[in-house]
């Protein structure tokens, strides 16, 4: 008798796994929203398999070309469609997200999974990019800032530091720490043979084009000038009374610096977006660049680099003459004041607050972004994803295996940790209508850059746009956002 | 002689041409042929010349991305098919219709409902989309075949039935009429006798269809998002984080041309036939 | 004669219009005329005045929008008639090769629009493209073709003309062949030169093609979108912002449905305007050619 019993139990014990009955989401379908592979979506498409082996659950990837995401999120949450359980999106929309109701809390979800490892990812990510009005609305899955690049073999030949020393009575700074100093060795590498290929190289690449993330890259130059440390705002609005400072001096002189830096940048650099920065510098044709971390990726392993090995990395660099928009005047600073920008913030992961998949959908997201799988997207290539977490700094093996030299990683590694660990690091813009404030400032960046207007002009044009989409969207609302963003007390 | 000068003539105008259309082609066709870094380095133009092509790109796109290949371009065959063959259809029946018979609709006369009907393709699709993208939600047609074709006839009517009114508007009434006197329907008499006289019209308003419903975009970017998504979206989708795919554009470019061009060999017999004067 | 069969024949038309076109009509009409917000994450206008419409016409934007677009469709639409014209009368003769000719010519127009726009924003790159090599090697200096804010629009007309050409050579060349024979051939027997048959016979008698083809190009290049989102994205600075890019980016990018859709509809009744004034125009031709 107890045989037998020993037997049924066996058997179902068996049972149980060779039928995965016990599996936790078997025949569940959940939809994962972002954009194309490989890029964002590629580490959905190389977990997946593994999720759903566990679980009995199934992904589908949808996926719509960037410029699209933004509206496409959008018809499908605010037109009712709810044609999406999982969206991916950039980290600045989550304020036009998660303020409006479409996106599900994940404060319950996240306090009782130990998998995601919730304090292992930075403190600014968790804290404040993913969060609104106190609670978490998303996951980051990526870490994203800007961070400056040069070329190792331009700046650091001592030949060419003699010429410029002589051209310009200072040491060659490596790296430049000061956009005057940028500016200064922009200049001196524009235009001519500098690394023996038999073609002409140039000063910079930054992206300028219309319609793309330009404007991510003027606030990279303006942070160093309007943004001092213990200073709240300053980069965007007074976060007293909701005032733009986007026409401030400090902000004016970024903006001459844009342009100025044009005439030593790559031809037609005024059309082009970041992707293309990417590849221009990956093909040696430009001394230092701005952008997040793909330059790092594309250039030490991309097959189509030829700069492998030869890419120093910085945090942005700053000013010396800094605008105090307290005082109302330029501060002198005897050291650089640098201001490291988390430009859009990193992709982040969400739900629709109406899934009907809440838990299998959190299930999945708490998979990818696991410290252990989320390493593997960080090191793998074409995944978009840079690192988010401390452990993601802590070991170089995944990066080296990925095709970085064993220097290079720890350069990358420690450029884009000094910028997130920064004190003085600059958050993204993070408000509702966010996207329409930014498009407002696209097209005057857009009119400036073409010398159709005057960096002054242009910047007060943005003023009063900015004004009139607060006042459209309700001062109150906006200020309270604003100061809930930067992390200030709310009355 | 001087027949003989205006033909050699005729012929370099037609060559001169004909490389203004093929050169930017010739750069897509080549261009699915390069290496990432001759299209970095370049310009580079002649294949074994300047540059070793390689197949890799067309390899990826018939092997690891066959799967993302396949379903829109079927997608795009059969909503672009069915919709442009319905959309000359009914054009060219409604243009009949506005051309033989006199209408009144309150103060609206036959030029009136022409022209209401043109005036359908002035509307700017962005807004129109997102409208309509509501609608199909409430209708279930979003990331349909039906609901895309159903947008794409309402698309191209209004150049159909403009193009085959002007058409139509220049046929003698005289030879349907006999057909009329011989006991035929009005039915009859638009499908056995204008049909075959306005051939050359009709498959070039088919054509036009076939090409604006083949290559839209907008509209199927917002109204559908995975099933039924079409050529075009899949070539918007070529442009990464690290820049436009040129190679893979290409490629995909060059596939997606040639159905059209299929379609024009296809017809080109009936341009042909207009070639035979209408009337005798 | 039954009347109730013309209406058949014209029904399904009428219908399909009506249901796909009457709802985003009113639709985006409540919209310009309104304020749209979301609450408790569901849409919802109301419908405010024209506040929308008192900003428009204090947008520079909108006014700059409005030139540029007038400019790209009178300019291209002008080259691609001429060029169409041209083509389709060399083609309308007999000669060899003719089919291979038509068939090559009509290519353009087959490729999807954000196909052309990537091929000539390839061909058009200041230093790959192999425009600028040519003018390298020939001892010119380079062009900012889509970079230099003097130049970039014609580079957006230049591919519009490429790539639409074809079709007006399409329509054209239909038209032509529809004109009879005899028409031609009697008045070359009353000694008429190549020139003015053209001029007093086949231009004529093509007058409802050419309006055709005309008109319906012009409705089509107002909306012109594709090709300068990518090839430009409607820069340097605003030369290239036609009033569909603008309208897409308050109305899709920036999400103002309100004001997106008053742009829209800004467009709308520019093109009303030009194709009643139009219609006016070509009321004469037409009435001959309705004989």
């Amino acid at each position: 008798m107890r045989k037998l019993l020993a037997l049924l139990i066996g058997i179902s014990i068996l049972g149980i796994g060779v039928f995965g009955a016990t599996r936790k989401f078997e025949g569940v379908v959940i939809t994962v929203f972002t954009q194309p592979p490989p890029f964002i979506a590629k580490p959905v498409q190389m977990f997946a398999p593994d999720w759903e082996r566990m679980t009995g659950g199934t992904v589908k990837l949808i996926t719509a070309p960037w410029a699209e995401l933004y509206p496409k999120m959008y018809s499908s949450f605010a037109l009712g469609a709810h044609l999406y359980d999982i969206v991916i999106f950039p980290a600045a929309w989550l304020p036009d997200f998660a303020g409006a109701g479409f996106l599900a809390a994940l404060d319950d979800f996240i306090a009782a999974d130990p998998r995601i490892a919730w304090e292992d990812i930075l403190p600014v990510y968790r804290e404040r990019i993913v969060t609104w009005g106190g609670k978490v609305f998303a996951v980051p899955v990526d870490g994203d800032c800007h961070i400056f690049y040069y070329r190792k073999d331009a700046l650091e030949n001592p030949e060419y530091q003699g010429m410029f020393k002589e051209k310009y009575g200072y040491d060659l700074p490596v790296p430049p720490r000061t956009w005057k100093e940028v500016r200064d060795i922009a200049e001196f590498f524009n235009g001519w043979d500098w690394d023996g290929d038999g073609r002409a190289e140039y000063g910079v690449v930054e992206a300028r084009r219309k319609d793309d993330q330009a404007y991510w890259t003027f606030f990279s130059r303006a942070a160093g000038y309007v943004s001092i440390l213990g200073q709240s705002g300053g980069l965007f609005f007074d976060p007293n009374t909701m005032r733009p400072l986007i026409n401030s001096p400090g902000h004016v002189k970024a903006l001459k610096d844009y342009i100025e830096i044009m005439k030593f940048g790559v031809p037609g650099m005024i059309n082009m977006d970041s992707g293309e920065i990417r590849t221009v510098f990956a093909a040696g044709e430009a001394a230092m660049a701005i952008d997040w971390g793909d330059i790092g990726v594309l250039s030490e392993v991309g097959e189509e680099s030829l700069v492998k090995g030869k890419v120093g990395y910085a945090i942005l660099p700053g000013s010396t003459m800094v605008w105090d928009y307290k005082k109302g005047e330029w501060v002198q600073f005897d050291e650089p004041n640098q201001a490291p920008y988390l430009a859009f913030g990193g992709w982040v992961a969400a739900i629709d607050a109406k899934s009907p998949n809440l838990e299998a959908a959190y299930d999945f997201i708490s998979f990818l972004a696991s410290p252990e799988n989320s390493y593997r997207s960080v090191t793998t290539p074409e995944t978009g994803f840079n690192p988010y977490r401390t452990s993601h700094f802590e070991r170089l093996s995944g990066w080296i295996g990925f095709g970085f030299s064993s220097e290079a990683a720890e350069a990358y590694l420690k450029a884009i940790q000094d910028t997130i660990a920064h004190p003085n690091v600059q958050p993204d813009l993070r408000i509702p209508g966010g996207a329409r404030y930014f498009e407002a400032l696209d097209a005057e960046l857009a009119l400036a850059a073409a010398g159709a207007k005057s960096p002054q002009e242009a910047l007060d044009a943005v003023a009063e746009a900015w004004e009139r989409i607060t006042e459209e969207l309700g001062r109150e609302n906006q200020l309270k956002a604003y100061r809930l963003s930067l992390g200030l007390p709310v009355e | 002689m001087k027949g003989k000068m205006i033909n050699l003539a005729t012929y370099f105008v037609l060559i001169i041409w004909t490389m203004i259309v093929l050169f930017p082609i010739f750069w897509m066709v080549t261009t699915s042929f390069k290496e990432k870094l001759d299209v970095f380095l370049g310009p580079k133009y002649l294949p074994w010349v300047d540059f070793k092509p390689t197949v890799k790109w067309w390899v990826r796109i018939f092997t690891v991305e066959r799967r993302e290949l396949i379903t829109p371009f079927i997608n795009s065959l059969i909503v672009a098919g069915i919709s442009s063959f319905f959309a000359s259809l009914l054009g060219s029946m409604a243009a009949y219709a506005l051309t033989r018979y006199k209408f009144r609709f309150g103060p609206m006369r036959n030029d009136d409902i022409l022209l209401w009907i043109v005036s359908q393709r002035m509307m700017p699709p962005i807004i129109t989309a997102l409208a309509v993208f509501l609608m199909f939600r409430v209708t279930n047609l979003l990331d349909t075949h039906f609901g895309l074709i159903l947008v794409y006839i309402a698309f191209n009517l209004p150049l159909s039935v403009w193009i085959m009114a002007n058409f139509l508007s220049q046929i003698p009434q005289s030879i349907e009429e006999a057909a009329l006197v011989d006991g035929a329907s009005r039915a009859q008499a638009f499908f056995r006798v204008v049909v075959p006289m306005v051939l050359p019209s009709l498959s070039a308003t088919f054509l036009l269809c076939f090409v604006f419903a083949w290559n839209e975009f907008l509209l199927a970017l917002i109204l559908t998002y995975s099933r039924a998504q079409t050529m075009p979206i899949l070539i918007a989708m070529q442009h990464f984080q690290r820049g436009p795919q040129w190679w893979d554009i290409s490629a995909l470019s060059t596939l997606a041309v040639l159905p059209p061009i299929a379609i024009t060999l296809g017809l080109q017999r009936y341009f042909i036939k207009g070639l035979i004067p209408i009337g005798k | 004669m039954a009347q109730w069969q013309g209406r058949l024949f014209l029904a399904p038309t009428i219908v399909i219009l009506l249901l796909l076109t009457i709802f985003p009509f009113l639709f985006t009409l409540a919209m310009a005329f309104g304020k749209v917000s979301f609450e408790g994450g569901a849409l919802k206008i109301t419908v405010i005045g024209i506040k929308n419409w008192t900003r428009l016409i204090h947008d520079a934007r909108f006014w700059n929008a409005l030139v540029v677009t007038l400019k790209i469709v009178s300019l291209s639409v002008l080259c691609e008639y001429l060029l169409g014209l041209f083509l389709a009368l060399l083609l309308n003769r007999r000669i060899r090769g003719r089919t291979f000719f038509r068939v090559i010519f009509l290519l353009p127009m087959m490729l999807a629009p954000i196909a052309v726009g990537y091929m000539w924003r390839m061909m058009l790159n200041d230093t790959r493209g192999p425009f600028n090599d040519f003018l390298r090697r020939l001892g010119f200096g380079a062009v900012g073709w889509l970079s230099d804010p003097n130049v970039a629009m014609y580079s957006i007309v230049l591919t519009d003309i490429w790539q639409w050409t074809p079709f007006m050579l399409l329509i054209l060349l239909a038209g032509l062949q529809g004109i009879p024979r005899d028409y031609i051939e009697a008045a070359k027997v009353d000694g008429a030169s190549g020139w003015k048959i053209f001029l007093y016979v086949i231009f004529p008698l093509l007058a409802p093609a050419s309006i055709a083809a005309v008109f319906l190009r012009s409705v089509e290049a107002f909306k012109i979108i594709d090709i300068i989102y990518i090839m430009t994205g409607g820069g340097p600075g605003l030369v290239t912002e036609s009033l569909t890019l603008y309208g897409y980016s308050v109305g899709l990018r920036a999400f103002d449905l309100a004001y997106g859709a008053t742009i829209s509809f800004s467009l709308f009744f520019v093109v009303l305007i030009s194709s009643v004034l139009f219609f006016l125009f070509t009321r004469k031709v037409r009435q001959i050619s309705l004989e």
